[in-house]
């Protein structure tokens, strides 16, 4: 379970002239998924989505507000008053927050993190990027490999495991990624737009993979993508962000059957409601129906 | 005691295994038949001439003269054992260099904090040409193996800090992310993604050291000592012997050349995964 409250992210920029400029990522996004929930965050490019992911897996600090994964806090509550922002910036002048412990692997929370792409390390092959997790994790060294295998497998990689992320196709990479963070058995997958970068065909397979393990281990999701389509195919809830900065602009409940493939009119309808928010948010346009 | 012995016969195996495919890396990278057409009548010209007369031929020593000058050195006069005091010299700046480089480099690399207050010292020192430093070093020093050492530590010093601050500087933040997500430690972070990635950068830095390391080398020998090839080099224009000179300039620049060498097959031995691209 996920719960994030009133989140705002501001990136301070100081311009040559020496005058404080910034962008503004985020303003005030409060969310909240359940255990065993799907859930996708759409928005166009720079709505803050990401930005909004990456708070969530506490790989960065919110400006303000805090995330709670399974009851805890992800990152130490931000300071109120002033007194508390000097012992805030005395504690933190070596390493920022999100720095982890110097020497001990510490699994963050219960949470796992699947990137666009890239994610994987080019200098370890497929097998040892999982090995990799699973040594955070502090598994005994000697069940590390059969483990990964099994993971690999799961998503379908057979072959190939000692094939460097460079050797293998986009689809096939996303697929290792998947598999790394599954290996690690978290309760909660952050997913920032996994299958951008592969091509239709591959994609198609891997949302259907992706849908099938999901069912089977029930993990909680958060899916981040700018493809409308592909929130309504998979996600059980489908939180719309408006451009930036990045605000919840509307919660759409997909209560279809899957595979929705086969409900083609409902999830085409849905994603033109989608489209007349985004066309409202960009021209002001007045739409024909109520959101 | 069986299993020991054949650990280290097949370690054996493998070091010769690597060096012959070193060497046939490099005589296939470096001396093709092509280049014969420029090095071939190049030697021919430079044997000729002086023989003809056209140049003087103590001013020029033809090929045979200086073959013939190397074999008078190694065998009479201990050009193994310059070599030798010049190579301990060479080994310790660079080694010295290298263990106190890297570790601050990726230091720097790693945290801004380190970053903020230490770079600035190394940019403002970086810049002085590092032969500016010989009488400083003299002065502080003497004349002896520390200061030679140190010499060729400054050469070395700044190519293998910068680069290996560079590398791990450039770092892309997806791994970073990817690794801390994982919970990653930061001296794991370290070890095992900011170094790997940084490698390629960290050799480059190698590099560069060696090859300024070797310019110092000759510089501190030059000024100060009794041994070594830069001493040879030195000695041999009191004596206007030329040929001598000439020796003492191939193996300077057979060393070099054979220690680079060895950094690129390093390289493309650790960089395996990059082959792949």
């Amino acid at each position: 379970m996920i719960e994030a409250r009133r989140i705002s992210k501001f990136f301070p920029v100081v311009n040559p002239q020496g005058i404080a400029e910034g962008n503004t990522a985020l303003v005030s996004v409060s969310l909240k998924v359940d255990a065993r929930e799907f859930v996708a965050i759409v928005g166009t490019s720079g709505s803050g989505k990401s930005t909004l992911l990456e708070i969530l897996a506490g790989l960065q600090a919110p400006t303000e507000g805090e995330v709670y994964v399974e009851g805890r806090r992800v990152l130490e509550p931000l300071p109120g008053t002033r007194k508390e922002m000097e012992a805030y910036r005395r504690k933190y002048r070596f390493l920022s927050p999100i720095v982890n412990s110097t020497f001990r692997d510490t699994p963050k929370s219960d949470t796992a993190i699947v990137f666009q792409d890239g994610g994987l390390f080019p200098w370890m092959t497929a097998l040892e990027n999982v090995v990799f997790a699973l040594k955070l994790r502090g598994m005994p060294r000697g069940e590390r490999p059969a483990w990964a295998r099994r993971y690999l497998a799961l998503v379908g990689l057979k072959e190939g495991e000692n094939k460097f992320p460079s050797q293998l196709s986009g689809g096939m990479r996303q697929r290792v990624a998947l598999a790394r963070a599954l290996s690690v058995e978290p309760k909660i997958i952050l997913m920032d737009e996994p299958f951008a970068a592969v091509d239709a065909a591959s994609r198609q397979h891997l949302q259907e993979d992706l849908l099938r393990l999901w069912e089977a281990m029930g993990q909680t999701i958060v899916f981040v993508t700018h493809d409308v389509e592909e929130a309504l195919l998979l996600a059980d809830r489908v939180v719309v962000f408006s451009p930036a900065p990045g605000t919840v602009r509307n919660t759409i409940e997909v209560d279809l059957p899957r595979p929705r493939r086969l409900v083609r009119r409902q999830i085409d309808e849905l994603k033109h409601r989608i489209m007349e928010i985004y066309r409202f948010d960009a021209t002001g346009e007045v739409l024909d129906y109520a959101i | 005691m069986d299993r020991r012995m054949n650990y280290a016969a097949r370690g054996l195996d493998l070091v010769v295994r690597e060096v012959a495919a070193f060497f046939r890396g490099v005589a296939g990278n470096n001396f093709t038949v092509e280049s014969l057409t420029v090095f071939l009548p190049l030697l021919l010209l430079w044997e000729l001439l002086p023989r003809l007369d056209v140049v003087p031929a103590a001013l020029v020593p033809p090929p045979s003269r200086v073959a013939a000058t190397f074999a008078d050195l190694a065998a009479n006069h201990g050009l193994a054992s310059h070599l030798a005091a010049s190579m301990v010299r060479f080994t310790l700046g660079l080694g010295i260099a290298i263990a106190i480089a890297v570790p601050i480099g990726t230091l720097m690399g790693w945290n801004q904090f380190l970053r903020r207050h230490a770079l600035p010292l190394f940019q403002v020192l970086a810049p002085i040409p590092p032969p500016a430093w010989v009488p400083m070093a003299i002065i502080l020093l003497g004349i002896g193996l520390p200061m030679q050492v140190f010499l060729v530590f400054l050469g070395a010093f700044y190519p293998v800090l910068f680069n290996t601050y560079q590398g791990v500087k450039d770092t892309d933040p997806r791994y970073i992310a990817s690794a801390r997500a994982f919970g990653a430690s930061e001296f794991t972070l370290i070890t095992r993604v900011l170094l790997p990635h940084a490698l390629g950068f960290v050799v480059m830095g190698w590099k560069l050291g060696i090859a300024l390391g070797l310019v110092m080398l000759v510089v501190s020998e030059m000024v100060g000592a009794h041994s070594g090839l830069g001493w040879l080099l030195i000695e041999s224009k009191d004596f206007f012997r030329i040929d001598r000179m000439v020796v003492a300039m191939l193996v300077l620049g057979f060393i070099g050349w054979l220690l680079i060498e060895i950094m690129k097959y390093v390289e493309t031995k650790l960089a395996l995964w990059k082959v792949g691209r």
